[in-house]
């Protein structure tokens, strides 16, 4: 029973997709967007997130022991699953022990990209959080596969770091 | 060596970026030298292609007994061109390096970078700053 | 040995996928899938009972919970002449083997489970597949379970 061989995509694919996917959905002008729309391309991106998160911590835990503890599916997400994707792990993670975590990326690889022109300064911040929307999909999705209900909210602070903060919704 | 000036045009004639390091003439009107450059560059690309005794290769530098004026053209049509003092050897590495690893790492693969249009990003001015004086 | 039957359970305990193997033409009828569905359904409560044991055990003892919590949960219960052999992977989702009453190694159905697992990680990656419905539709995931119970075990 031969093994797969192992497939690779360059980063750059991945990247570009995901600046379109933006793009798409936001609609032509991007600096021109109101504040209603710009929720709604949150949403549907968040959404596609949701569906490529959940199958790809499918796949990634195909091999490995099932998990404890919420905790240790946090963990999971921090480490295996974001190297996966990112090829870095998550930099800092928090807790407060009642259902919230916090986890830093101090240099997403995207937003490290993004550099705004001089015009367009003003709400580049907003357009940036989009581009980090595919990125909390994901954490959404991946927990979702293991049972864990939870929302993800994002800050942009000093690009290129984001904040992203999961709330777990207890269900017994 | 010393750099004197950087222009890089995108395929329709439209200056988008233009840094002088140091131009002991002044520039008298920035907006019709640039056409006039790319003009120049543009016949000139035409003349070689017609004259060239052997088949191939374009035109990378040209020199008067003042300054070097290096060129550089990437398939997609962005021309970078590197105005330098003489004693500047061959500058086809160090412009190459700008598009791959400046160019293309800032604004190509910058979310926020609209093609097309002038350049202010401060990511590419800032690294470009580097990269030259660094020569 | 042979198997007589496999079958992928979901997240919320709901069937994926129940599938009746057998040689003769007779087992095929209704009577022996539902007989099958009544098996597997005992099946997850001891499933959930050995997951709450490895969980036990995993906090009881000092080391971490890794190598522990297996997916491969072995031997369930024997019913009748059957035995059924459990597994369940870190996404809950449950996988059961119903074979007939012959000693078969850990390691085999291991293997087997492990492939089983593979091929049902390929069928949800399926971006037309929506996420936890049933398998049947798969015509892909349908051959490649028949490859694999023709050409595993025996």
């Amino acid at each position: 029973m031969a093994a797969a061989p192992h497939k690779e995509v360059a980063e750059t694919c991945f990247s570009y997709l995901q600046m379109e996917l933006v793009e798409l959905v936001i609609g032509s002008d991007v600096s021109s967007v109101s504040t209603v729309e710009l929720q709604r391309a949150s949403r549907k991106i968040e959404a596609v997130g949701f569906q490529v998160g959940q199958r790809l911590a499918e796949r990634y835990t195909k091999d490995t022991p099932r998990f404890a503890e919420t905790i240790d599916v946090i963990k999971f997400i921090c480490k295996d699953f974001w190297f996966e994707i990112y090829r870095k792990q998550i930099d800092r993670l928090q807790t407060n022990n009642r259902g919230v975590f916090m986890l830093q990326d101090n240099r997403n690889r995207l937003l490290a990209r993004c550099s705004p022109s001089l015009e367009r300064r003003g709400n580049a911040k907003q357009v940036a959080a989009l581009y980090a929307r595919f990125p909390a999909g994901l954490i959404r999705g991946a927990l979702s596969c293991f049972n864990v209900t939870a929302s993800v909210s994002i800050e942009v602070g000093e690009l290129p770091s984001c904040e992203f903060t999961v709330k777990v919704q207890e269900s017994k | 060596m010393l750099v004197y000036t950087l222009h890089i045009f995108n395929r329709s004639g439209t200056c988008m970026y233009y840094r002088e390091w140091s131009r002991p003439v002044p520039n008298s009107d920035l907006k019709s030298n640039n056409k006039l450059m790319f003009g120049f560059l543009f016949s000139l690309k035409q003349l070689v292609a017609k004259i060239s005794p052997r088949k191939g290769g374009g035109f990378y530098a040209c020199s008067t007994n003042v300054f070097k004026l290096n060129y550089f053209e990437t398939p997609s049509g962005h021309r970078f061109i590197l105005c330098t003092d003489l004693s500047a050897g061959d500058m086809r590495e160090p412009l190459r390096h700008i598009y791959s690893h400046i160019f293309v790492e800032c604004l190509v693969k910058n979310p926020l970078w609209r093609p097309n249009e002038e350049i202010t990003n401060a990511n590419f001015v800032q690294s470009i700053e580097k990269y030259i004086t660094s020569l | 040995m042979v198997l007589a039957s496999i079958a992928v359970i979901g997240k919320e305990h709901n069937p994926l996928y129940i599938r009746a193997f057998s040689r003769s033409q007779q087992d095929q009828s209704e009577e022996s899938l539902l007989r099958f569905h009544f098996i597997v359904h005992t099946a997850l409560d001891f499933v959930e009972d050995k997951i709450a044991a490895q969980r036990n055990a995993a906090q009881g003892s000092s080391s971490s919970s890794g190598p522990k919590l297996d997916p491969y949960l072995g031997l369930l219960y024997p019913i009748e002449d059957l035995r059924v052999y459990g597994y369940a992977s870190t996404s809950k989702v449950k996988f059961i083997a119903v074979l007939d009453d012959e000693d078969v190694k850990d390691a085999q159905m291991n293997a087997f489970f492990r492939r089983l697992h593979g091929l049902y990680v390929d069928t949800v990656c399926n971006p037309f597949h929506p996420p936890n419905t049933e398998l049947y539709d798969c015509a892909k995931f349908q051959r490649q379970v028949d490859r694999l119970v023709d050409a595993g075990l025996y």
